[in-house]
Parts: C-alpha cells; structure tokens; sequence
C-alpha cells in the first residue's frame, strides 16, 4: 500500500477522521494499530520480525539506562519475544490457516502449520535464545554500570545488525564468496535462503539502533511506556522509507500531548501536493525514459545509441529518483504534520549542491548525517590527520552504498563517492556562494551535478558490464541526436517548474513563504500541482525505488 | 493573543476559501476548453461520436456488412481497398465500417460491440476483431477508462464494469470521475497535444514505448509466476454475439517478423475452443509471409507497403468466410 495508491488515502482518511477527537494516549494507541495494519499490507509476517526489534531494541535501552523491568513485565514481554521469534521462524503457511479457519476446516488448519519435527527446529532454537535472553535479563541488571550499559548496547547491536544481515546481505555474500572460491577453481555449495526483503528494514532497524546509542552516549533518555517505544519504531508515514529519525527527535513527539494547528494543517496539505507531483508526474514520467536507455545498457544492445541518449537515460534517472524519493519524503511529512508530527527535512536542492560535502548535506539527510554520527566521526572523523579522515570517509561512504543494496553496483557507487569527497577535499575545492560569485556557483553546480550523474549510473546500472557499456556510448559515439534533445524537452517540461519553484523556496526549508505571497500566487502554485498531478500522472504507476532499501 | 490567534485562523480560512475557489475556476476552465477547444478540433473524439450514427448506418445497409473493431492496427484495414478487392473477388459489393479505439484491448471491443451493435438489436454479418499478441484474447487490464467512460459504455453498465472490467479502486475513480469531467477523460488527449508542441515528442514516444515492451516482453523484471490467463471478455463478448445472432471473427494478425521463422506469439487452444464452441470464427493470418519486416513502421503497425497486400488478404479471407457460412446456412 503506498501514497500513490487510493487505498492508502482511505485508510488515513479512516485514521485521521477520529484523530484529533481522541485524547492523546488513545491518539498513540490508533496510530499504532494503524502502522501495524499499514506495514502488514506488505507482508504481514514481517510484523512479527519488527515486534522483535522493538522489545529488543526497548529491553537494550531500559537496560543501558539502568532502568530494571519487574517481574511481571519482563514475562509479559518475554511472551511477545518468544510468540514474535516463533510466528516469524515458523513455517505456518498462513493464508492456507486463514482459508481453513474461514472454512471451518480443520483438517486445512492443520495442515498449514508444520509438519515435521525439523521444521520446528528453527524456531524452538529461536524461542530458546530470546527466553535464555529474558531468563538471563536479573544477571545482566546485576553487572557494574559500564559492563551492563556496554553489554546491552552489544546486545541491541548485536541484535540490529544481525537481522539486517541475516535478510539483506546474507546471500549477497555468500553469493560473492562461492563466486570468489569459483575464480580460483574451487567449486562450492553453499546455501541461499532467497528470502523476501522486508519493506524499510534498513530505515527502521537504523532509527531503533540509534535509540540504543543516544542512550548509551547519554543524548536521550528511554521511555518506559513500550506502545509509545513501538510507535516510535514503527510510525507509518515514514516506516517503509524514511526519513530516518533520531528518538531525541520523534520519541518526546509520541510522549508528550500534540496540537493541532491550522498553520500545521495548511503546510501539510502543501507538503503532501508537493510529494505527489514529485512521484506520480516527475519520477513516474521519467522512469519509463531512464528504463528505455538503462535496459538496452544491460542487454548490451547499444548500437546505433548515441553518447547524448544515454545521457538522457542517466538525466531522467536523476531526476527520477529524486521526484520518487524526496517525493516520498515530503508526503510523509506532510501526513505527519496533520497528524501533529514534525520529521526532519531530509532534502535540499541536492542538485544545487556545489560539491560532494555540500551534496551530502541536502541528499538523504537523515542517512548521511546518522552515518556521519555514528560512523564516520567514531571512526574518527576528520580529528586525527588527513589520513584518517580520508579512511573514515572512504569507510562510511562504503557501507552507505551497502546500506541501499547488497549488490556491488551499491557499493561501487557509495565508493565512488567517498573517492569524490576526497579529491574535492585534497583539492580543498570550497563551496561558492551563491550570491557573491555567480558564475563560479554556476560552473561548480553543473560540475556537481555531472559528477552524481556518473554516480547515478553506477546506481541503476544492473551491472558493471552495463556501467562499461554506458561509459564506452558517451565516450566513442558521442553525438547530438533528435531523440536527445525531444528527451530533454520532456524532462524539462516535468521537472523545469518545480526545480524553478523549489530554488526560490529553498525547498522545503522555505516551503512557509509560499502562504506569505498574495492569495493568488499560492492559488496558481496549487492549482499547478493539483492539475499536473490529476492530468499529467504518468499512465503507469511504479513502487517508490527506496522501499526495496 | 487568542484574539490574534483567531483573527489569523480567519484569514487563514478566507485565503483557503479563495485559492479553492480559484482551483475549482481552473477546473471549469479546462472543461470548457475540452468541450469548445479540443472537442470540435478532435478527429480522434469526432470520429468516436459519429459511431452510433456509423453502427446505424452501416446495420441497416444491403448484405454483406462487415464492422472491424479494434485499434490502432485495425486502424491499418483500408477500406476502400477491402470493397474494391471483395468486388473483383465476388462481383458484389460489401458495407463496412471501421470502429476504432487507440490504445485499448479486447474488453473494450466488447464494449464497442455491446454498446452501438448488441444493445441496439442492430446486426452487421460479420464483427471483426483483429488481434496481434499471446494476450490478445486473454483479459488485461482496462486500458482507455476515459473513453470507455464517456462513449461506450451506460450508467446501467456499471454493475458489470466494476465486476469484471474496472477492479482496483483507481479505475473505478477514473471512471466516475471521467463521467463527470470531459476533461478528465480526455486528459491522454490533452497531455499528448501539449507535449507534441516538442519537436519529434511523438517519435520519442513511441521508441521509449517499443523499447520497454521489447525488453519487458523478453525480459520480465518480476521472477514471480504470472498470474494465470484468464478469458472473461472473450467469453463475454461470444456469449453476447450468440445471443443477438452476430458473428464474430477473430483474426490473429502478424506483427513484424523477427529472424525466426515461427510466429512470434502462441494462440491457447481454449481460446480456439472456446470460439469454435460459440460458433464464432477465428482466422490465423500469423503466417503471412508476404509481409516482410520493411512493410511495418513498428512491431506491429503496417506501413503504405504492407496495408494493400494485408488488406486484399484480409478481403480474400472474409469473402471465402462468408461464403462458407452462406453455403452452411442454405444447406
């Protein structure tokens, strides 16, 4: 179910209708039923793997703090551990136990649960680990301070980053390595798990990891209340895709009572029109154009193609996943506004930016400054020499690209970005100001934006073969053809306005001065994204690019 | 501060009341300019009214008549070239009249038929349908809802749209709003006119199009197993016919040739049974070697080399059909 999608629409219409009548922990009781049944229109199962990162991720940040949970509550929450690891690991086939229920037929009931004892393996083994974990909870309380606050934050860590590996990159590596041993002549057989990918598991298992820490280092404080823990780690306008949000942020939004505004209101309705336009008439039109040029790359059918179409192909793509991205993050905004919620910004003009620092701070802010955070500055940031920061940099950038796929493209891309950082560093190459010197922010956008271009094709590219065959059209049969140019003409029919209105709004950090502009300014600027979105959406609707992260 | 609070909410309201009232204008603007700019220009929306008067006319003209319905490839039949070449062949002349639809599909040819022909009681002697993919008779998903919406289809037809042509929530909106709004229906057509003010936007187009249903046709991206195919319209459409006394031929079209020689679709002999069973008819004209790969302006569209020889063929085919039928008839 997606904000492009009716279906959506009708169920916040059916969670904000009664909203703002509820008193508030009734308010945080709804949105949390709403973001369970949001999430479980994506694969229910996943539901429970979810509940088992938020009572992991809330018994890790009660226990950093040296908050002890009493007897009651840790069998209470030892029952949601166990039930969750069980329902997620067994192999009940859940829509034959749903027939057969609807049914009454309980020999189809039974027969939906598992068979045989060594499909009860996995899961016994599961229920046993998090109930040793649980048993063990009294023996952990007891440690010294820095050893328990130290020994639960591995705990939660230990716990994040292994379900992220364990559904993300367990078969990419070991796909790499059995490709590795093959290269030297020794055939293996290793297993695959082909495991679905959960929706946003990379966004939330990141926002529960960096409750953990704030606590450890002491930045914010844990909640007691697990609904409200459960709604922080799963708010439905950005669970699937982001922004990722810091618990010092979001954590005291779901505490404490919110208010409703019509100034809030007014700023969410612009947010979510926004966020439309974005991704049904800018992302949805160029990825059928960006499909065309990036399929025929990866089949190696480039002749007769020409240096300037495959720019286009990689032009679109840019402006494609911008509009699909930040497209998703304004509607989440925008819905959280009305809901009383204020997320963090997490686009700025990026393609404004005058070099990779600058890019960095306006792309996908929440990741780039968690990775900053909790990577690149415990790594060592730039405080120990030209050396180090050079390595940290080259290190955070890595796992960046590894973060939005298991795929050596990804991590292709998030190297050549560290490289970019870097050189522009070395060359201590500094941001131009717009307003002083024109000409050189001027040469230094084009450049920069030439430069995530390259990037972008390591991005969509399915192969480095695709990456090669693309490098070798714009180099050796560079030309200027027709069908270049009507391509640009449509990507600037769809995205001209827009990139126009957002430079002189500062993009969604000014988006609050287009309700200061006479009424009728504001007017044309709604009715230009109403229309667009209702004439001009593109005739086939595509998933948001980011959920697949 | 309550007071200035509640004096800027007002203002608030006041601003909200006049940019909706400004967007409702924009709304009645692009309506009128549908109904008094694009309609009368509109060849395509032109020809689309005059079916009904088209569909009368050619019901009530001497035996035989014929009505291809289709798109864009149908589009292709000339039909002049069809009577000439049915003369010289029978030394008679034939009625026919062609009823096409841009970009739709099966189901919308049912309901072209349905709405000008089966629902009037009004009975050409033969329905042509021309067909050029494995998919062509299967069901798939409702592509021209605006048209569907405003010319070939009641409000009384709705129970059966939405039960078995309009599924998702989004189409069936499409289609309410469509009844509503001319402009909403017709907003491809007003999409396309901007955009063609591009230089070579309709080239563009059609490339970026044929590339990703080449790629995706040889490609599919999803791994999942596809959904099995399914023949509701088709059986629909040869139910309804049989009812009403029309005949209904199938023809499968040959769309460009690549290297090998085999078609380049398969037919599912359910489909071949099920037209068969109806007594409807079904003509194979996938192996039609004489069009040759220069005789198309794309994968499936015949240029001013192809159209002549497809048409005489297509003329020979449906003379000898009829023939039979009448020579079945009489005995």
């Amino acid at each position: 179910m997606n904000y492009n999608e009716l279906q959506f629409w009708v169920l916040f219409l059916a969670v904000f209708l009664p909203y703002w009548w509820l008193p508030h922990r009734k308010q945080n009781a709804l949105l949390l039923v709403a973001s369970y049944v949001f999430y479980g229109f994506w694969d229910y199962r996943f539901l429970f793997l979810i509940l088992l990162t938020t009572v992991v991720d809330y018994i890790g940040g009660l226990g950093v703090a040296g908050a002890r949970l009493s007897r009651v509550e840790r069998l209470q929450l030892a029952v949601l551990l166990i039930a969750s690891a069980i329902l997620l690991t067994g192999n009940v086939r859940y829509d034959e136990l749903a027939a057969g229920l609807m049914a009454g037929d309980y020999t189809a009931m039974l027969g939906a649960l598992p068979r045989s004892f060594a499909e009860f393996r996995v899961p016994v083994a599961t229920a046993v680990l998090f109930g040793g974990y649980m048993y063990l909870l009294p023996v952990l309380y007891a440690l010294p301070e820095a050893r328990r606050r130290k020994t639960f934050l591995v705990i939660s860590m230990v716990a994040n980053l292994g379900v992220l590996g364990f559904f993300k990159y367990f078969d990419f590596f070991v796909g790499s390595f059995t490709a590795l041993l093959a290269s030297f002549g020794i055939q293996a057989s290793t297993p695959v798990l082909n495991f679905v990918l959960p929706a946003g598991i990379s966004f939330y298992t990141f926002q529960a990891m960096s409750y953990t820490i704030d606590i450890y280092r002491g930045k914010t404080e844990p909640t007691r209340h697990f609904g409200d823990f459960a709604l922080f780690v799963c708010f439905f306008p950005h669970l699937v895709a982001g922004p990722i949000m810091r618990a010092h942020t979001l954590l005291p939004q779901v505490v404490r009572p919110r208010t409703r505004s019509a100034a809030e209101f007014q700023e969410g309705l612009a947010l979510v029109l926004l966020g439309l336009f974005k991704k049904v008439v800018l992302a949805d039109n160029m990825a059928p154009i960006a499909n065309s040029v990036f399929v025929r790359l990866a089949h190696g059918d480039t002749a007769g193609m020409s240096g300037s179409e495959v720019m286009i192909g990689i032009y679109a793509f840019a402006f494609q996943i911008y509009g699909d991205f930040s497209g998703y993050s304004s509607i989440a905004r925008g819905i959280s506004k009305w809901l009383g919620f204020d997320l963090v910004i997490n686009f700025h003009n990026p393609y404004l930016a005058v070099t990779p620092s600058d890019f960095w701070k306006r792309w996908h802010i929440s990741l780039s400054s968690w990775l900053r955070d909790y990577l690149y500055i415990p790594l060592g940031g730039n405080r120990h020499g030209r050396l180090v920061e050079y390595r940290s940099l080259m290190f955070t950038m890595l796992l960046g690209g590894l973060w939005h796929g298991a795929s050596w493209t990804f991590v292709a891309w998030g190297l050549y970005h560290g490289l970019i950082l870097c050189v522009y560093r070395l060359a201590g190459v500094r941001d131009a100001d717009r307003s002083t010197q024109k000409l050189r922010w001027a040469v230094q956008v084009f450049v920069m934006f030439h430069l995530t271009c390259l990037g972008w094709l390591f991005f969509r590219a399915e192969s480095f073969g695709a990456v090669a065959a693309a490098l070798d059209v714009l180099v050796n049969q560079w030309s200027v053809t027709t069908m270049a140019m009507s391509g640009l003409a449509v990507i600037a029919f769809y995205a001209g306005l827009l990139f126009v209105i957002e430079g002189l709004t500062d993009a969604e950090k000014g988006l609050r001065r287009i309700f200061r502009v006479p009424w009728f300014v504001q007017g044309a600027w709604y009715a230009y994204l109403a229309l667009m979105i209702g004439f001009f959406h593109s005739r086939q609707t595509y998933e948001f690019i980011y959920f697949q992260f | 501060m309550s007071s200035s609070t509640s004096s800027s909410e007002t203002t608030l309201r006041w601003r909200a009341l006049l940019i909706a009232l400004m967007l409702v204008a924009a709304l009645v603007l692009i309506e009128i300019a549908t109904r008094e700019a694009l309609l009368p220009v509109s060849r395509d929306l032109d020809r689309l009214e005059s079916f009904p008067v088209r569909a009368r006319n050619l019901a009530t003209a001497p035996a035989p008549r014929i009505a291809f319905i289709g798109d864009s490839v149908t589009d292709r039949v000339q039909l002049d070239q069809i009577q000439s070449e049915w003369a010289s062949l029978t030394g008679n002349s034939v009625a026919v009249d062609k009823f096409v639809a841009y970009n739709s599909n099966l189901a919308t040819w049912y309901w072209i038929s349905e709405q000008f022909f089966l629902k009037q009681h009004l009975k050409p002697d033969l329905i042509v349908v021309t067909y050029y993919d494995a998919m062509g008779l299967g069901d798939s998903e409702m592509r021209d809802v605006g048209n569907l919406a405003r010319f070939f289809t009641d409000p009384d037809d709705r129970p059966e749209l939405f039960a078995y042509d309009l599924r998702t929530f989004r189409q069936r909106a499409d289609y309410l709003l469509s009844t509503v709004s001319l402009g909403y229906a017709m907003r491809d057509r007003i999409r396309d006119r901007l955009l063609n003010l591009i230089p070579q936007y309709q080239r563009f187009a059609r490339t970026t199009n044929d590339l990703n249903f080449k790629y995706e046709q040889e490609h599919p991206v999803s791994a999942a197993e596809p959904e099995p195919m399914t023949f509701h319209a088709l059986r629909r459409f040869v139910t309804r016919a049989r009812q009403e006394g029309v005949r209904v031929c199938f023809v499968a079209f040959r769309p460009r040739p690549g290297t090998s020689s085999s078609p380049a679709y398969g037919i599912r002999p359910e489909t071949l049974d099920l037209i068969a069973g109806s007594g409807m008819l079904h003509l194979d004209l996938r192996h039609m070697e004489e069009l040759s790969t220069e005789m198309y302006e794309d994968g499936v569209h015949l240029n001013e080399l192809g159209m002549p020889l497809y048409n005489k063929r297509l003329a020979r085919e449906l003379a000898r059909v009829l023939r039979l039928e009448q020579a079945t008839a009489r005995k």
